[in-house]
């Protein structure tokens, strides 16, 4: 390379950390296709909320782009045993503020986990159940005590969010809700329900080195997949989320436009009633017949337009993921004849509850194709199409109605996330009362053994390896559940005018850390 | 008319009651909204927990004077879901709804009063055939196609307009077009037939013979006539679109009171619903007020009649 | 004279063919006279009436041959537009049969009538409106001044009646054309009507046609008649003329169809048969297929015999 270019070339490496480190300005305008109802980490519900909290909050760990798993807000932590009992000792990264200027501390981490543990505030209490202790240590120091080992603790970057106790206190519940305020590199300017949330970037926001280049961050509501398409296209926003499948192709050709799609960390499968003593999907060889009757690659090029991805079990980049666990391969021949070695050479009819409400694309279409499948090769499908709510109450097992035939299902293990809490749900048999099995209809005692052992196992390795075996017996027997796909999303920016890396969480890609103007 | 007013406004105040015993009595038996609003993994506890927090484990009739009780001072609980005021989540829509309805009915009408008017005049001619053929199209295509042909055109191919959103007049234009849109078929309709009626009365003639421009025998003094079945339409229609636009609120991005209500449906979001439900009947009686109000300035003959 | 009609044809284009509705009549009306234009439904009196307005249905009424001169002034040659400004209204006004109809129920009194007194530029502003309470005055509506605000609905029929009047003599027109206007009042209505038409003419000195079908209302306020038989006018004359020797057999017929009090007729004195279509109408005397006179000339249009002064009638028995 010439001396001059490489002089230039150092110059403007040299110049980047200067620029990312001067207040920006302008605005950028994007679309989403869903809204959060709440914008407050603790006491959210619906992953959708991750949407706009993801902005304004950040947790001791995260994801990165290539879905490792990075230090955050902590600068250190380790996992030790005491007296049989895991602890999990944290050091704060030093200059973490909040939006108004207090430092991070210890108590924050404590007060924000008293919020995750109040069933008033928060959903999730009972996932801090094994958390016996917060001990502060000093300021940027704080130690975890668990009663037990809590085997998804660590996958899930350990919980906790930065919340900001005394500015809390200080404006009241009702005002913080209205008016959020965390360490995220945006920080809270207005929101206006159904329509837009405003954001600023955070000038002291403490990691300079990924963090956004533009001073102001408008994100429009669209929920119409046309309209928001026409929004894109129009420049009404410069960056667009959720390109309809349909229309995907149409966005890898459209000029200056970059497109990313990736996997959003929902999975989804097909679940059999084997918790009714008569079902045919008790002989597991009806159960393999159905996972060979679908041709599951087809419905996501044709279906999906691609935006999908099959697994077995487990997905890529999630702990446990096992490349030697292949799908089922598509073969009606060897379907139809496990059907007839079971018994059924005629086939049998069966209802197959098919969910209508979008919460993935096309999953109406998804589940109709899939249900065809096990049509042609005789386990007859009665379509019953069912809404969200509907479908939901279809699947508990603590109440009626009864779900006696195939359901279409998903629980999403988390980007990259963890799927020791879904199986735990769907696989583990049901416990009334407990929380366990809550939509489960497989009842197996070896299953319930090593799930168990899995939940209170927080040695990353030793638990790897369990959860490898748990795959591997699910996926033979096909226990719980038919795996289909992983869904996938895309969206598309305007390359001369955005400049954007995409972060996987929170927000299941809907997340803005790295994004500018050119 | 203070007796007129007060009897409708009592009308009116059972009919609201009536609609809300329905919607409540509906939406508890559609299905439990605590398991909605958990996560799939949450232990029967925290469900049991969130369901005494709501109320949702009391008995049905009790929850329902609990929740009318605390209606009349303006209390409608707090959204399930966005865990805000139900009421103020509904009233602070409202503005943008009204907003739209009315720009909506203001276009219907701004087509089939002339088309109408036009149609009866010239009746069996071009008019009257092109008339009729639009107003069947109005009646084929439905509030999202048109909604969704409106934005390819005006706002992607010719950009003249925005494509979604709310703020600026230009915004309203395109929703109160698909909103507006089916309406006219039926309102041309009215307006073709009462024109036709009241152009063949005694009085129209009469007012020729002595010499009155045709202009003005159409336009004052027949259409003020037509006038009154027209708004017994346009209050039907009103109210129908204060409560009902979901559909263009959802494609245009409108943060209308319609979709929230349908929204909150879904999720099942009772208070939201309620509060929502409750709202659509008060503007439906008031719009029907008023329409009964107009007719009394309109037609002088109804003032006396009571 | 203020109104000559010479040989006035008026058709109605149907589909089924053409209706010669009123098939060459000829009448005048002097200053301050009234005429009555007498005959049964059907005749072309109406239409007749329409004729001089031009306020035929639109599309298939049609003046298809004749004059009609109103001052001297042609009024066939003259557009729509033309006659809208300056004839309707102004110099040849209408009222209609039924008051509780001719009335826009929408518009005060006020209103109607200072309406064709705005459109022909008589009045503006204050003038009209001490016009208006004038006229309505003019009719005997009391407290005029304090009802402008009226509807036509806080008014009796006859009152009504009176308003429509008064919108007829806003402008004081040359010719009223009166279309049944007592057909639909009670008698004692009536007879206020037809004192209140006799005052009208008394003070602007106006011409009147009055159509009716109504014998003893033709006479009391009529100076001459016309009797029209399908499309034709059959004898013209003075009114008392009329009613003490009536010359042709029709205008015999009607004047003995009146049952009198103390008739002891046990049935009414009917004219047999019907009155024939317009559409392919005989070639001579219309009335002849019921004539009770009939001769074998009638197949002949009859010759217009003069009987005495102003006295006419059309038939082969008086010639």
């Amino acid at each position: 390379m010439k001396p001059w270019i490489t002089g230039l070339a150092a110059a403007s490496l040299a110049a980047l950390p200067l620029a990312q480190g001067l207040a920006q300005s302008g605005t950028l305008t994007v679309g989403l296709g869903a809204e959060a109802t709440i914008m407050d980490p603790t006491r959210s519900s619906a992953g959708v909320d991750s949407y706009f909290f993801g902005q304004m909050f950040e947790q001791l760990l995260r994801t990165d782009p290539d879905l490792k798993q990075i230090n955050w807000l902590a600068e250190s932590w380790n996992l030790a045993d005491e007296g049989g009992k895991p602890v999990i000792t944290v050091k704060i990264r030093p200059g973490v503020t909040f939006h108004n200027g207090d430092p991070v501390t210890s108590a924050d981490f404590q007060y924000g986990m008293q919020r995750q543990q109040d069933p008033k505030l928060s959903r999730f209490s009972h996932l801090l159940n094994a958390v016996e202790a917060f001990e502060v240590i000093d300021d940027l120091t704080f130690r975890l005590r668990f009663k037990e080992g809590d085997g998804s603790f660590i996958t899930s970057n350990l919980h906790l969010w930065a919340m900001p106790k005394r500015h809390i206190e200080k404006v009241g519940e009702e005002e913080y809700q209205r008016a959020p305020v965390g360490t995220g590199p945006w920080k809270f300017v207005s929101r206006t329900v159904k329509e837009e949330l405003r954001l600023e970037a955070y000038e002291g926001y403490w990691n300079k080195q990924n963090r956004p280049t533009v001073k102001n961050l408008v994100i429009k509501i669209i929920p119409e997949d046309l309209t928001r398409v026409a929004a894109y296209k129009t420049g009404a926003i410069d960056w667009i989320d959720a390109v309809p499948p349909a229309a995907t192709a149409e966005f890898a050709k459209l000029e200056n436009t970059s497109t990313y799609t990736a996997v959003t960390g929902n999975n989804l499968f097909l679940n059999f009633n084997t918790h009714q003593p008569n079902s045919p999907f008790n002989d597991v060889r009806v159960r393999r017949a159905a996972a060979h009757a679908i041709d599951m690659d087809a419905i996501i090029k044709r279906v999906l337009f691609d935006q999908g991805e099959r697994y077995a079990e487990i997905g890529r980049g999630t702990p446990g993921y096992d490349p030697d666990l292949k799908p089922y391969p598509y073969d009606p021949r060897r379907a139809r004849a496990l059907l007839a070695e079971a018994g059924h050479p005629r086939g049998f009819e069966v209802p197959c509850y098919n969910l209508t409400t979008p919460r993935e694309p096309n999953i109406k279409e998804m589940g109709e194709a899939a249900y065809a499948y096990l049509s042609a090769i005789g386990i007859r499908c009665q379509i019953r199409q069912l809404e969200y709510g509907a479908w939901i109450n279809l699947g508990r097992r603590d109440a009626p109605p009864e779900m006696d035939g195939i359901v279409s299902w998903m629980w999403s293990h988390g980007l990259p996330g963890d799927p020791g809490t879904p199986w735990l749900g769907h696989l583990h048999s049901y416990q009334a009362g407990k929380g366990l099995g809550s939509y489960s209809y497989t009842d197996n005692a070896e299953m319930d053994a090593l799930l168990r052992q899995q939940q209170t196992t927080m040695d990353p390795v030793k638990r790897e390896a369990l959860l490898k075996q748990i795959a591997r017996i699910k996926h033979d027997q096909v226990l719980g559940g038919l795996t289909t796909y992983r869904p996938m999303v895309t969206i598309a920016w305007r390359t001369s005018k955005v400049a954007f890396k995409p972060w996987p969480s929170p927000g299941f890609w809907r997340n803005f850390q790295e994004i500018g103007l050119k | 008319m203070l007796a007129l007013v007060l009897r409708r406004l009592w009308q009116g105040a059972i009919s609201i009651l009536g609609a809300s015993v329905i919607i409540f009595v509906i939406s508890r038996l559609s299905g439990d909204p605590v398991v909605m609003l958990v996560p799939p993994d949450a232990p029967p506890s925290l469900i049991a927990e969130i369901r005494t927090q709501y109320g949702l484990d009391q008995p049905l009739v009790w929850q329902y004077l609990l929740f009318i009780g605390h209606a009349l001072t303006g209390d409608f609980g707090n959204s399930y879901r966005w865990q805000m005021p139900a009421l103020k989540l509904i009233l602070d829509r409202l503005p943008a709804t009204i907003q739209l309805a009315a720009c909506g009915l203001l276009f219907s009408v701004a087509l089939a009063v002339p088309i109408g008017v036009l149609s009866a005049v010239h009746r069996g001619g071009w008019i009257d055939r092109i008339g009729r053929i639009f107003a069947m199209l109005g009646q084929a295509m439905p509030a999202f196609w048109v909604g969704l042909l409106l934005i390819l055109v005006f706002a992607v191919q010719l950009n003249w307009l925005p494509a979604f959103g709310h703020g600026t007049p230009a915004h309203v234009v395109l929703p109160a077009i698909a909103l507006g849109w089916y309406p006219v078929a039926a309102q041309t309709r009215i307006v073709r037939s009462a024109m036709l009626d009241v152009l063949d009365s005694d009085h129209i003639r009469l007012s020729r013979a002595l010499g009155t421009p045709e202009r003005l025998i159409v336009w004052k003094y027949a259409l003020r006539n037509a006038a009154v079945p027209l708004l017994t339409m346009l209050g039907v229609y009103f109210a129908a679109m204060l409560g009902g636009a979901f559909v263009v609120e959802t494609i245009f991005a409108w943060p209308g009171v319609g979709r929230t209500v349908v929204e909150a449906v879904f999720s099942r979001d009772f208070p939201v619903v309620q509060a929502g439900v409750l709202f659509t009947s008060i503007l439906f009686v008031l719009s029907n007020l008023l329409v009964d109000l107009s007719y009394g300035l309109v037609d002088p003959r109804i003032r006396d009649v009571r | 004279m203020v109104l000559e009609v010479h040989n006035l044809h008026t058709h109605l284009h149907l589909k089924r063919g053409i209706l010669r509705a009123v098939d060459g009549i000829s009448l005048t009306v002097g200053e301050g006279e009234t005429l009555g234009l007498v005959g049964e439904s059907g005749s072309g009196k109406t239409l007749t009436g329409l004729s001089l307005l031009r306020l035929l249905p639109k599309g298939s009424g049609r003046i298809a041959e004749g004059s009609i001169k109103l001052d001297g002034q042609e009024l066939t040659t003259l557009s729509d537009s033309a006659m809208a400004r300056d004839i309707r209204g102004r110099r040849i006004a209408m009222i209609m049969q039924d008051p509780m109809t001719s009335l826009n129920p929408v518009f005060s009194i006020g209103d109607q009538v200072s309406n064709p007194l705005r459109n022909h530029n008589i009045a503006q502003g204050a003038t009209l409106r001490s016009k208006v309470i004038s006229v309505l005055t003019q009719v005997r509506i009391p407290s005029a001044e304090k009802r402008l605000g009226d509807y036509p609905h806080q008014f009796s029929g006859g009152q009504r009646q009176r308003i429509v009047a008064a919108m007829a003599i806003g402008c004081t027109p040359r010719l009223l054309v009166a279309d049944e206007p007592t057909t639909a009042l009670d008698v004692t209505i009536q007879v206020q009507i037809i004192a209140l038409l006799r005052q009208i003419q008394a003070d602007t000195g106006t011409g009147i046609i009055l159509i009716t079908h109504d014998l003893g209302v033709a006479a009391s306020l009529c100076h001459r008649i016309a009797v029209m038989y399908a499309g034709r006018i059959v004898e013209t004359g003075p009114v008392r003329r009329i009613y003490k020797s009536p010359a042709h057999p029709y205008t015999q017929a009607l004047l003995a169809a009146i049952p009198r009090l103390g008739d002891k007729r046990a049935r009414l004195q009917a004219i047999p048969g019907q009155p024939p279509s317009l559409i392919d109408p005989p070639q001579g005397c219309r009335f002849a297929p019921r004539c009770p006179a009939r001769m074998d000339k009638c197949a002949e249009p009859p010759p217009t015999v003069t009987l005495a002064d102003g006295h006419e009638a059309a038939c082969w028995k008086l010639a």
